[in-house]
């Protein structure tokens, strides 16, 4: 009798208690934000053992997962929202790329033979970062000039034209990765193929009127080093989009 | 006996439970006509909640309850738009967010439209036809709670502030659209 009563209690206590089964990642969440960015990386990085498998794209268990990680909608949801506040949406800003910057490390596995474990999630992480710091950079140019006294002063232009500098300086290291060209697969060189065609193109559409030349000058040393078709077509199509958007000089000019 | 003792009184308590969950009746308030829209504070959503205490993780969340009531009469139908406090819930009845508070808020707004287009369209019928009525009006909540899960997923619950503001501007113009339907009595073929 005591038996069934304690069984009783117990069935109605276990129900209860289950109605709701929490997922250690929050896949079902439209957006993901900072917190969300906080746990999930936490969790990967230190929730995994380390002869485990990291999650990837050719698991069918964890793709979504990384499908969200280095969804670029949970970070342009805020950032391209005006009617949010253009110093909140740069604080945003500002902690995506601290969690980016932690994002980072995941991935970068290499195995005996010096090739990238994670390649794919790799580069992905990779180009999250770069179209972040593009929205990032413009962000905290836009509010240096929105609180400016006279936007067009030599010190704003100045410190505008030493961020992009910075920004510039920060994607090239992206190029970089051509000079570990051995370390990737040929689906790991496309992806950095693509990756310059979208966030090069982005940068300089963004910044017309920079000066490219360090770009140029890696963009021309990195022309005659790759190996990948794709890469060295993405490569002259940027170099030729930079030359496109130089201001021709005046001809005869004595000044 | 004692079984059926200990099962009866367990029941009860499940009831009591469950109701709870449904009504808070330990701080009942009556629900509140849409007239009443912009005197709502987080102080009236009174309900409970034991299980759900996150929303997607995030513990300041809110959500609100709101009915279609009606009643058809001879020549007319009366239908209006209810907000339930003692069904809705907020993390804490002190909170201090506009945002969160508009988001709801809209949510009741959306509730009202629906009431206004189920009166027009009563208006348009030739006569009284209490199976047609009621097909009009199980249609038009059908739709009225597509629209609340629209506009709940595309504002991702007001995060996305753009979108939040989009549906503002668009709920309040469609129930301007339909000003001519506030009183809560409508005639049938009415003019």
């Amino acid at each position: 009798m005591r038996n069934n009563t304690i069984t009783l209690f117990a069935f109605l206590f276990l129900c209860l208690t289950s109605c709701k089964e929490e997922n250690k990642f929050p896949l079902e969440k439209k957006y993901w934000d900072i917190t969300d960015y906080d746990n999930v990386i936490r969790e990967i990085k230190y929730g995994t053992k380390p002869d485990e498998k990291l999650p990837t794209f050719d698991n069918p268990e964890t793709k979504l997962l990384v499908e969200k990680l280095t969804d670029e909608e949970n970070f342009k949801v805020v950032l391209d929202d005006n009617s949010l506040g253009l110093k909140h949406r740069n604080e945003i800003a500002q902690q995506f790329f601290e969690k980016w910057k932690d994002m980072n490390s995941i991935y970068n596995e290499i195995d005996r033979t010096d090739k990238y474990v994670y390649e794919k999630e790799y580069i992905e992480v990779f180009n999250f970062g770069l179209e972040l710091q593009l929205k990032y950079f413009k962000l905290g140019n836009d509010e240096i000039i929105e609180k400016s006294d006279d936007p067009k002063s030599l010190s704003v232009i100045n410190t505008v034209d030493s961020n992009t500098g910075t920004l510039v300086n920060n994607m090239i290291i992206y190029l970089d990765e051509i000079n570990n060209e051995k370390s990737y697969t040929n689906v790991g060189l496309d992806l950095i193929a693509s990756g310059i065609d979208k966030n090069f193109i982005d940068l300089i559409n963004t910044y017309p009127n920079f000066n490219y030349e360090n770009l140029l000058e890696k963009v021309n040393l990195m022309l005659k080093k790759t190996k990948s078709e794709n890469i060295k077509q993405s490569l002259t199509k940027l170099k030729n989009f930079i030359e496109s958007k130089k201001t021709p000089k005046a001809e005869g000019s004595e000044l | 006996m004692r079984v059926k003792i200990t099962i009866s009184v367990l029941i009860f308590f499940l009831i009591v439970f469950y109701s709870l969950t449904k009504v808070n009746f330990l701080d009942y308030e009556s629900p509140k006509k849409y007239e009443e829209i912009d005197s709502i504070t987080f102080n009236d959503f009174r309900g409970l909640e034991f299980f759900q205490n996150s929303l997607y993780g995030n513990e300041h969340f809110a959500y609100i309850k709101t009915s279609i009531d009606y009643q058809i009469e001879n020549d007319s139908l009366i239908v209006e738009s209810f907000f339930h406090p003692s069904s809705s819930y907020v993390y804490n009845q002190n909170a201090f967010s506009k945002e969160l508070l508009s988001h709801e808020l809209y949510h009741f707004k959306i509730t009202e439209l629906y009431v206004r287009m189920i009166k027009k369209r009563i208006s348009e019928l030739k006569k009284t036809d209490k199976a047609e009525i009621e097909n009009i009006i199980n249609q038009l909540k059908i739709n009225a709670n597509e629209f609340q899960l629209k506009y709940d997923d595309e504002t991702f619950h007001s995060y996305v502030l753009g979108k939040q503001k989009k549906y503002e501007k668009n709920i309040d113009s469609l129930l301007n659209l339909h000003s001519n339907f506030k009183k809560s009595k409508v005639y049938i073929h009415e003019k």
